[in-house]
């Protein structure tokens, strides 16, 4: 019966996944991940470490997400590729407040702004 | 206690509780106020800032080239679009982009240019431009410009404001707020245009947005009297306005402490002693009569069709020597010259459009680089081409072209920067971009503007309702290659 389930459990995960790579990106979670990161922006020229580090790591969730989404998708490499650095940086940033070096972190902030945009150029509906 | 005793109390325990409260943040819709901030609007706004590094320059010219010129016919000479005009647009070319040309994209389009190569930089130059190429050694062009392309109107926003919706401040505002004023008796930022009427969207593209309303830009029209009402009225002598101007300041200054945060009225008291001072200094500063006929003829005012933006640039020299530090200037030709339209916007008769608005602009800008040079005022001056977005390559209504947001040129001259050079490139028909990762957007201008200023972007902030805002919202970059 415990097998049974797992299995359940598993095609139910495998189904979601396939679902949700067929379909458009949460335009709600782009959202988030702009406010996100405008607050991020701010809140790391104000020296906020805490809420930085927060953020910051709330990005790399929402990064690590998006990369999902454009892997699974498949035929999306500079998507994969931005979010991937997004992520990355994202990462960068927790520990470059961790160490005080926020003129750093800002640095970072600026390239996921700029990934960001690049990408909707990128995949924006011609 | 009588009732007069008894409102005073109310109002001043009032007061004191509600000052001591907003410093320490906890009223709401005061709670941004921190007490730097009330004490810098206690202060005079306008003293000068040290800047966050040596900057190397000390003002900038912003050319804004209204309604967008084709910098395809005038600097971005492609052998390609003249071999393929006529043609429909390869596909390959339009990857990536969206476009809404009325009736859809027409076949690619070549004007009737003739193109040289100028200067030891061997920088292209269209014959629309002949005084301006003698001067190519001298600029810095960046090929690979890029924006947000709308209306006009939103675009040219983008371009002063770094925003596509109205409420942030202006590029010139935020270098007040950073730097403060160089000279008390002039405003820090000045507008000056030469069209018959304010440019497009007018005031929301030199204001303050939600820096203090001190650091807007001040208009001043072109003509012989720039400045209006500059004279006080003949009924009156400058003793009685000075006692005048003395009992309002009073009035004002009660009222400035009643509501702290009232940054208009700070800004309207502040205007009324610049006003008055600028009664004086003003005139000097924009009284082109003192001016000897070489260098008005250098400017092109010997020529009825450049005059006026000649004056304009000419009065930019002026207000440069002067200590005034960000001086945006539109252009568009003025109603007596034009039949319609007024500005680069040439979505059809391209030719003849071009031909009136580089003849407007060339002659003026060549002697306003040469004048800056020979005043030893170039290395400590930026002088800006810029528009809100360049134009398409195919071709629009058969004898025009549409808007580009994807790829177009401007160019700086002066302090800082490598002369004679050029930053990135269009693909071979002059459309995109051609390596995005040298695309230079609003932003990335903005910073590499500050940047000459003496201003790191990222440190350039304001506290705006509890948030850190920076004059390139979330983006910017230097571009570091161009850097002297």
């Amino acid at each position: 019966m415990r097998k049974t389930l797992i299995v359940m459990g598993l095609v139910t995960l495998l189904a979601g996944g396939v679902r949700a790579a067929g379909t458009e990106l949460d335009t709600d979670l782009m959202q988030t991940i702009e406010d996100t990161n405008l607050s991020l922006t701010s809140n790391i020229a104000l020296k906020n470490a805490k809420s930085s580090k927060a953020e910051a790591a709330e990005l790399h969730r929402m990064f690590t997400q998006v990369e999902s989404h454009f892997v699974a998708k498949g035929d999306a490499a500079d998507a994969v590729d931005l979010s991937k650095k997004s992520k990355d940086w994202a990462g960068e940033i927790v520990q470059s407040v961790d160490s005080q070096q926020f003129e750093h972190a800002q640095e970072l902030a600026g390239n996921i702004s700029r990934a960001c945009k690049t990408c909707h150029n990128f995949y924006k509906k011609s | 206690m009588s009732n007069d005793s008894r409102r005073d109390f109310l109002r001043k325990s009032g007061l004191y509780l509600g000052g001591a409260a907003a410093f320490s943040g906890v009223i709401p819709g005061l709670g941004g106020l921190s007490a730097a901030y009330a004490a810098d609007l206690a202060a005079d706004p306008m003293a000068p800032k040290a800047p966050h590094f040596p900057a190397k320059i000390k003002s900038v010219i912003w050319l804004h080239q209204e309604g967008a010129p084709s910098t395809l016919d005038l600097y971005d000479y492609k052998p390609d679009l003249i071999k393929l005009a006529g043609k429909e647009v390869p596909a390959s070319f339009l990857k990536g982009i969206k476009t809404s040309t009325q009736g859809g994209v027409g076949k690619l389009y070549a004007s009737k240019r003739e193109w040289k190569q100028h200067g030891d930089s061997g920088a292209w130059f269209s014959d629309l431009l002949p005084n301006l190429a003698t001067h190519a050694d001298k600029l810095t062009f960046i090929k690979s410009s890029v924006t947000v392309g709308a209306t006009h109107d939103i675009s040219i926003l983008k371009l002063n404001t770094g925003d596509v919706n109205p409420g942030r401040p202006s590029l010139g505002a935020w270098i007040s707020y950073a730097l403060g004023s160089a000279n008390p008796d002039l405003p820090a930022y000045v507008v000056l245009y030469n069209g018959d009427r304010e440019p497009r969207a007018g005031a929301a593209n030199w204001n303050a947005g939600f820096l203090p309303a001190v650091y807007q830009g001040t208009p001043f029209r072109p003509g012989d009297d720039p400045i209006l009402y500059l004279n006080g009225p003949e009924t009156r002598n400058s003793a009685q306005q000075r006692k005048s101007l003395d009992l309002l300041k009073r009035l004002n200054t009660l009222g400035a402490e009643r509501y702290p945060s009232d940054t208009e009225l700070r800004a309207r008291s502040r205007s009324y002693e610049l006003a008055d001072r600028m009664q004086t200094a003003a005139p000097k500063a924009v009284d082109l009569s003192q001016e000897s006929a070489a260098t008005k003829a250098l400017y092109g005012m010997d020529d009825n069709h450049s005059r006026t933006y000649g004056e304009t640039l000419l009065r930019a020299r002026r207000l440069v020597e002067n200590g005034v530090r960000f001086i945006q200037v539109v252009s568009s030709l003025p109603q007596a010259l034009a039949t319609e339209r007024l500005d680069w916007d040439a979505h059809d008769g391209l030719e003849e459009n071009h031909k009136g608005m580089a003849r407007l602009v060339d002659k003026p800008i060549a002697g306003l680089l040469a004048d800056l040079k020979s005043r030893g005022l170039l290395e400590t001056t930026l002088v800006v081409w810029t528009s809100e977005f360049g134009r398409t390559s195919w071709g629009e209504s058969g004898s025009g072209r549409d808007h580009n947001p994807w790829g177009y040129t401007q160019w700086m001259a002066g302090g800082g920067l490598k002369a004679g050079f050029t930053y990135g490139e269009t693909d071979d028909i002059g459309l995109q971009t051609a390596d995005k990762d040298k695309a230079v957007d609003t932003y990335d201008l903005h910073a590499t503007v500050l940047q000459l200023m003496g201003l790191d972007h990222l440190k350039t902030t304001f506290l705006n309702n509890g948030r850190s805002e920076r004059p390139t919202v979330v983006y910017g970059k230097v571009i570091k290659d161009i850097l002297a």
